[in-house]
């Protein structure tokens, strides 16, 4: 028994599915959040049910990557109901997708969730009357407060059990009668096991995907509707759903009293104010930075001491021959309690606070003109900010973007943005021994950068994108309670890969410089260490970067033999290392990404450049800083 | 007129849709269809996006695509 979430994006899909199977998939208040399908089993009622979350969709015409991702899973995958959420207080516009799916042919039910905003709109749904116009049951839910959502999974089991597929609504007659005449085409030719009358309304609407299914030869009857109605038969189409829909939506819905001048828009006044706006904005994210490195600066020194304190103690008692390879175990254990984690908690922890606020798609609108300078537009504001956190997620959330160039130069601009373990680097090297000051100076050096490829990239691919449209979501006081499981879903990766990883080869690390391997590895990596004017030492270090970054700055701490890092470095080959790692190749788990999202040539191009960015930069700051050979 | 020269504040009619296949499909999917009222909320300084309310919700739409909409004053 498989159930599948469908909607249109921002709907709640994610948040009912996590309530349903326990939080498994990110959500957040920005369109297009999820980008591919998420599947838990729950039981319910001695019945196994397969729940799929799937990426949000405006519409089965699959015109970006996610949405597509949707279509292929719906038309493709054994589906026993199809569960579509509406959010209730869009229902108009909702209903267009609805009927999409009813031509599925599948039992079906409708979900009317954000009932509370809806209520707060002053609609007044007649969810009975809705019902037997669909043909399917309609649920009312509050998704956030789990209001209606048992409900949700008992009507699903009850119209599988039925087998009960909703209404065919038709079109006005001359429409119908085309569809008609080529689904009866496509019936003789053979259907796919797919449903007649939706194919034939794919073909009407020129679909690429389903003129080569169906072949073609459809073009009379097209031009039939063109003729007639004086305009392009996709639109003819569409303009038909939007009618059908706007009938259903007037038959059902009452507006009881007008929409109140609401908060939302006091806020946005500010928020997006010509002038005010930029200034919340930096004071937003500069907030951030600063707050995650207050907390993290404060944790890491206890923290560190109290394992240098039971490393004391520990030390007596093992056995002679294996105890640096031990300690560096134990120092790799150690560095992700108290170097790592103080630092990416309250990143995740304030970056989760960041998306549910509904703030982001408002970023989208002041950096839209900015965007533009570097040839991208604001919606790929995204995949930059979820950069901050991960580059995994940040390359994958490319694919809410609609056009192929734009989905691969921001994969490739957003693996240069430090992600949390490159914040981890720069926070606990530069900002904890030179100064937040800084560190504020590397993310803005950043920023300058990518702009600057950016600008580069798009001049040999110019922009051909129509350009951005993004939803803007209401505001939302984020929940403590899934911030705290967002967070903890986040920190489950460090913990489970990232964390085995540094114990792993902090121990390595101390094998190989027992076994005098390391030696010989730093004297081959000089062809980078010696024109940056770093130590040979720190040679390992960049290595062990591309497995996580972190790496680099705790393997730093085990080169050197000591974490009083400034008795070794100067201070200016600290910031040339850091500068070099933030921009450095990306990490194992971000190149495979790419290499999925963006194809594998494109992923070693963009290897390469980041890696003559990093040796760009980093000579270029030791020339700025003029520091002189080791 | 085209949308991207209402100034915030003004509610308008949309007449036609211009543009390719999937920009048309956006925007229909949108709510952003001949005959419905379209309401600018604000514009973004340096010839950035417009905000916009309709049917279909609240959005932000670049000016590239809103040159694509032909619209005309509502009295």
């Amino acid at each position: 028994m498989r159930i599948v979430l469908v909607g249109q994006p921002n709907c709640g899909k994610s948040t009912i599915f996590n309530y349903l199977a326990g939080y498994k998939a990110v959500t957040s208040n920005f369109p297009g959040t999820t980008v591919k399908y998420t599947s838990s089993k729950l039981r319910f009622e001695n019945e196994e049910v397969e729940c799929i979350d799937l990426p949000g969709t405006y519409s089965l015409n699959g015109l970006e990557p996610a949405e597509r991702e949707a279509r292929r899973y719906l038309l493709h995958q054994p589906v026993d109901v199809i569960v579509n959420v509406a959010d209730a207080s869009l229902l108009s516009r909702s209903l267009e997708l609805t009927l999409e799916l009813l031509e599925l042919q599948k039992p079906m039910i409708l979900v009317l969730n954000m009932m509370d905003e809806a209520e707060r709109k002053g609609l007044v749904i007649d969810d009975r009357r809705l019902s037997e116009l669909l043909g399917i049951p309609v649920v009312k839910t509050v998704a956030y407060t789990g209001k209606g959502l048992t409900e949700v999974v008992r009507q699903a089991l009850q119209v599988k059990r039925e087998g009960r597929i909703g209404n065919l609504i038709p079109f006005s007659k001359d429409v119908e009668d085309v569809i008609q005449e080529v689904a009866q085409k496509i019936r003789e030719r053979g259907t796919g096991g797919l449903p007649a009358r939706f194919l034939a309304v794919k073909v009407l609407e020129r679909d690429p995907e389903f003129l080569v299914m169906g072949g073609d030869g459809f073009d009379d009857e097209r031009r039939r509707l063109e003729i007639r109605h004086g305009r392009p038969s996709d639109v003819v189409i569409s303009s038909e759903r939007h009618a059908l829909a706007m009938n259903v939506y007037e038959s059902v819905v009452k507006v009881v009293s007008p929409p109140r001048q609401s908060l939302r828009e006091r806020i946005d006044d500010w928020v997006m104010h010509p002038v005010w706006g930029y200034g919340i904005l930096a004071l937003v994210f500069g907030a951030l930075f600063v707050g995650v490195f207050k907390i993290g600066s404060m944790l890491e020194e206890p923290l560190l001491g109290a394992f240098d304190g039971l490393w004391g103690s520990l030390e007596g008692l093992l056995p002679g021959g294996y105890r640096e390879v031990i300690k560096g175990a134990f120092d790799g254990f150690a560095a992700g309690v108290g170097i790592v984690l103080p630092y990416l908690v309250p990143f995740l922890f304030g970056l989760s606070a960041l998306e549910d606020s509904g703030y982001l798609p408002r970023v989208a609108f002041l950096l839209d003109s900015f965007m533009h300078r570097m040839g991208l537009h604001g919606k790929s504001v995204l995949p930059f900010v979820l950069g901050y956190g991960c580059s995994v997620p940040a390359v994958m959330a490319t694919r809410v973007l609609e056009s192929e160039r734009d989905r691969i130069m921001t994969a490739i601009l957003a693996i240069f943005i430090p992600c949390s373990a490159r914040t981890v680097v720069i926070l606990g090297l530069v900002s904890y021994y030179l100064g937040p000051l800084y560190a504020l100076l590397i993310y803005l050096l950043n920023l300058a950068i990518i702009g600057l490829l950016g600008g580069l990239m798009s001049r040999f691919y110019p922009e051909v994108t129509p350009g951005l449209i993004l939803e803007v979501p209401r505001y939302h006081v984020p929940s403590f309670r899934i911030m705290v499981l967002k967070t903890w879903f986040r920190l489950k990766e460090f913990i489970t890969v990232a964390w085995p990883i540094l114990v792993a080869g902090s121990a390595l690390l101390e094998a190989l410089s027992q076994l005098g391997l390391s030696e010989a590895l730093n004297r081959g990596l000089m062809a980078v260490t010696y024109p940056l004017g770093l130590p040979r030492e720190v040679g390992i270090t960049l290595v062990f970067g591309i497995l996580r970054k972190e790496l680099s700055l705790l393997m730093l701490f085990e080169a050197l033999g000591t974490r009083e890092v400034l008795r070794v470095l100067s201070e200016g080959q600290l910031l040339v290392f850091t500068l070099f790692v933030t921009f450095f190749i990306p990490c194992l788990a971000t190149v495979a990404a790419l290499g999925r999202e963006i194809g594998w040539k494109r992923t070693l191009g963009g290897a390469a450049l980041a890696f003559c960015v990093a040796m760009a930069v980093g000579l270029g700051a030791r020339l700025a800083l003029g520091i002189s050979g080791w | 007129m085209t949308l991207d020269r209402v100034p915030p504040g003004k509610t308008v009619r949309v007449l036609s849709v211009g543009g390719g296949r999937a920009c048309r499909q956006r925007l229909f999917s949108l709510g952003i269809c001949p005959g419905e009222l379209i309401k600018v909320l604000r514009s973004a300084p340096l010839s950035g996006p417009l905000m916009v309310e309709g049917k279909g919700g609240v959005f932000v739409i670049g000016r590239g695509m809103a040159s694509r909409v032909l619209v005309e004053e509502v009295p």
